[in-house]
């Protein structure tokens, strides 16, 4: 029988010596003298004994663990709980009536303890920085397309107006001198 | 082609099963060549012929004790490693054959299904030293609670049992049932739905396994007395190729 996800079960008559290592579940109803390690949860039922030391990802106590319990995730001490040893644990519940003779130690991940809003706030900060940076260059960038546009719009402008105002002036001069010998030319003929 | 080795016949209907199996072969046009163990040749016998000719693919028809059997004789021969990489194949004829659960198979014509596409898995197998090797289960039962001794890769524990069962990767499991319990005691906890006998079950996973005792005590393969006590027990990891249902490996997710 392939039983690879069956959990690792203590019965309650049993007495244990030694290190249990199970990447499952392990339920403890009666005795273990030595070290219990589990990638998962460990029970330790009602009236189950444990001497030595208890990891795992969660931990419920409601029987007697005398030694240090160290959860990855959780560690809940029911009131028929009893611990003699230090504890280190994430999350931590001991309820009421439970007994806990120990240290208790909550490992705090650095970045979460850098008050997480800050480092929020300082991150959007710089993001808001690099969009506004990246806006107001965008901004710089067509504002200066614009005055280059302007500005040659501006020069062609001019040359053709100075272009069209010597056109204009020359005309005048032509029309002028033209003017002027039509009048020469009618005051010749009534001097003469 | 696949060589078949079906169980002794003992009476007219294991003869029905038996014409029913190779109907459904022909049907699932998977016939190969087929042996029937006999007084003169038994199962252990036709395998390692089987084995001896070549062939690739061994199918046992019959109950789990000939398919032990079988199991026992490819891996011993397999040991004297004159040939790997065998793919065996079942037909459970018992209706209440445990590998038949264990494969999720309903019945024969599942069973020559699965073999007809010939999806196979790599299982563990338990090997009592010296002695044979489990397919299924190897099992101790007493009528009174009696004192073991179980020594395990790292851990050790003494304990009064009434059954114990070794599962064929090595899995453990336990029990202390008080058979001379009071029918009063027995009537309240039915009644209460205590749920007391849970806690006096126990399972274990090892790689390694030492069963010790005072008295003498005997393990039995499917109600055969095959060693006694103290017997090791050892789990061979990946050792055999078993052909399997074709949806025995739908996640859940596929399935949905």
């Amino acid at each position: 029988m392939q039983e690879s996800d069956v959990n690792t079960v203590v019965g309650s008559s049993v007495h244990l010596t030694g290190s249990l290592k199970d990447p499952n579940d392990i339920i403890i109803h009666g005795s273990v003298e030595g070290e219990v390690a589990s990638q998962q949860n460990v029970v330790i039922a009602e009236n189950a004994l444990v001497k030595g030391p208890v990891s795992a990802k969660c931990v419920s106590v409601s029987g007697y663990v005398n030694g240090t319990i160290s959860a990855e995730d959780k560690l809940e001490v029911h009131p028929s709980g009893r611990v003699n040893g230090n504890i280190k644990a994430r999350d931590l519940i001991i309820h009421s009536g439970a007994q806990f003779v120990g240290k208790s130690e909550m490992p705090v991940d650095e970045k979460a303890a850098i008050a997480p809003e800050i480092t929020d706030e300082a991150g959007s900060q710089d993001e808001a920085d690099e969009k506004t940076t990246l806006v107001d260059g965008s901004a710089e960038e067509e504002l200066a397309s614009i005055d280059i546009e302007e500005e040659n719009t501006s020069e062609v402008d001019k040359d053709e107006v100075v272009e069209d105002i010597e056109e204009e002036t020359d005309n005048k001069s032509k029309k002028t001198t033209e003017d002027k010998g039509d009048d020469e030319i009618d005051l010749e003929i009534d001097e003469s | 082609m696949y060589y078949y080795v079906f169980e002794q016949s003992h009476s007219n209907q294991d003869k029905k099963v038996h014409d029913k199996v190779k109907f459904h072969l022909e049907e699932f046009n998977i016939a190969g060549e087929v042996n029937h163990a006999t007084p003169a040749r038994s199962a252990e016998e036709l395998t390692d012929m089987g084995l001896r000719k070549g062939v690739s693919t061994i199918i046992a028809v019959g109950s789990d004790a000939h398919i032990n059997r079988v199991v026992d004789t490819i891996k011993t021969v397999e040991r004297s490693g004159m040939w790997r990489d065998i793919v065996f194949g079942v037909i459970p004829t018992d209706p209440n054959s445990s590998v038949l659960e264990r494969l999720r198979l309903s019945g024969i014509e599942e069973a020559c299904e699965a073999l007809k596409y010939r999806r196979f898995t790599t299982i563990d197998l338990c090997y009592i030293e010296g002695v044979r090797y489990v397919f299924s289960t190897a099992e101790m039962h007493f009528s009174t609670p009696t004192q073991v001794k179980i020594r395990a890769d790292r851990w050790e524990a003494e304990q009064s049992i009434t059954d114990l069962i070794i599962f064929s990767d090595l899995t453990l499991s336990f029990y202390s049932m008080n058979r001379d319990e009071g029918k009063i005691s027995k009537y309240l906890k039915w009644v209460f739905g205590s749920k007391d006998n849970d806690k006096d079950y126990s399972i274990f996973r090892a790689k390694t396994m030492q069963i010790n005792s005072d008295q003498v005590l005997p393990l039995f393969i499917e109600n055969e007395a095959v060693t006694k006590t103290p017997f090791v027990a050892y789990k061979l990891p990946r050792a055999l190729k078993l052909i399997v249902k074709r949806d025995r490996f739908i996640s859940d997710k596929e399935k949905e």
